[in-house]
């Protein structure tokens, strides 16, 4: 019974099929032919973010021309494995506007959840108060951030050597990026991190960064909203 | 990666490489333009791909193919240097050319069905956006083309 759906499975290894022409490049050259500079701002950054998830990094981060190997991710996070990380900086930990926490929920328009760790050291919001960043500790420890889930989103290179770890956050889908990665968020700019664990709740995304073991940000993860 | 399958789902319905390139290139240049319809939470290759095809087909309408892509075994690797894949050597050559053939006599949905699900892989999902039909039509359309080709290689249905 199974032995033709067999068969016609492993047909598909000696199929006769045309060497895969590089698209990116021709599509690439369409859409920035096209695209007015102006609009440079988050718009962009996110259909950007989205467009590189269908062809690759050389949308997001130009210069970057590594092969990419596979996809992993979450809804509103997608990981792409590249063999070398893009050139990034630095950056600073946030961007947006300080704020305080009331001014934040008000702006949002929901009551953010946050971690059991204090007081935060400093709150922003992007300008279009969608990513709300927290930083805790002096000196800096935590980076908490926040976001109403959507495609794409944000997008994580990984060197094809790391590992990432699906991991679970109160039975959850989450990701566990032990190294160094580089992060485009809503910003647009590429961002290089160290080990964060990134989980999904109802329609929100919830990252943790810092110098942590899977361990304490997984308990700081479970703290959330509690 | 996406543009893989997107260019082979293009070949195997356009019928011709250099339409299935355009169409692929199309395809992901109206996905990037229409990113605003996508809608937040679905899946994205199965939208990707309901894009692909259509570009694909309006190539090979436009075109005037009739005739259905014939799909063919590539040359056998058996004398170089290339040991077979486990995959191949599962595979005798001569049941390879049968089960081809046989694929190449369906009527053309249920090759392309087929050709969807067992060739390029795709996910029942992925190929009812392809086909622009519903799951449940991939399910029977597939039972049917695996009934037909159990009939045509004179196997035992069951």
């Amino acid at each position: 019974m199974a032995e033709l759906e067999r068969d016609l499975r492993a047909l598909a290894a000696s199929l006769d099929l045309p060497e895969q022409p590089d698209l990116v490049e021709a599509v690439r050259a369409r859409l920035t032919a096209q695209r007015p500079r102006r609009s440079f701002w988050r718009p962009l950054a996110v259909a950007l973010a989205v467009a590189a998830v269908a062809l690759g990094i050389a949308f997001a981060v130009p210069p970057a021309r590594s092969a990419i190997l596979r996809f992993l991710g979450l809804e509103s996070v997608t990981v792409v494995r590249v063999e070398k990380l893009p050139p990034a900086a630095r950056l600073p930990l946030a961007f947006g506007d300080r704020v305080s926490l009331a001014a934040a929920e008000r702006r949002l328009g929901y009551r953010p959840l946050l971690p059991n760790l204090g007081r935060p050291a400093a709150i922003y919001l992007d300008p279009a108060d969608e990513l709300l960043i927290v930083l805790y500790g002096t000196p800096l420890r935590i980076r908490f951030s926040e976001f109403r889930a959507g495609p794409g989103l944000v997008q994580k290179l990984v060197k094809t050597t790391e590992h990432v770890r699906e991991v679970r956050v109160d039975g959850r889908p989450g990701l566990w990026f032990p190294g160094p990665h580089v992060v485009l968020e809503l910003d647009g700019q590429p961002r290089l991190t160290g080990s964060a664990l990134v989980w999904e709740r109802d329609s929100f995304t919830f990252r943790i960064e810092g110098r942590l073991s899977l361990a304490q940000a997984q308990r700081i993860a479970s703290s959330v909203g509690r | 990666m996406h543009q893989g399958i997107a260019f082979r789902t293009a070949f195997v319905v356009a019928g011709s490489a250099a339409d299935a390139e355009d169409a692929a290139q199309d395809a992901f240049v109206k996905a990037y333009r229409a990113l605003g319809r996508f809608r937040r939470g679905a899946p994205f290759r199965p939208w990707l791909l309901r894009i692909v095809a259509n570009e694909a087909r309006n190539r090979r309408r436009s075109a005037g193919r009739r005739e259905q892509l014939a799909l063919r075994a590539a040359a056998d690797a058996a004398s170089g240097d290339a040991a077979p894949s486990p995959e191949t050597s599962l595979l005798s050559a001569e049941r390879r050319e049968q089960v081809l053939a046989a694929v190449n006599r369906l009527p053309d949905e249920q090759r392309l069905t087929v050709g969807c699900r067992y060739f390029l892989g795709l996910s029942e999902e992925e190929t009812a956006a392809v086909l622009g039909c519903r799951r449940g039509t991939v399910k029977s359309r597939l039972a049917r083309s695996l009934a037909r080709l159990r009939t045509d290689l004179g196997e035992a249905d069951g």
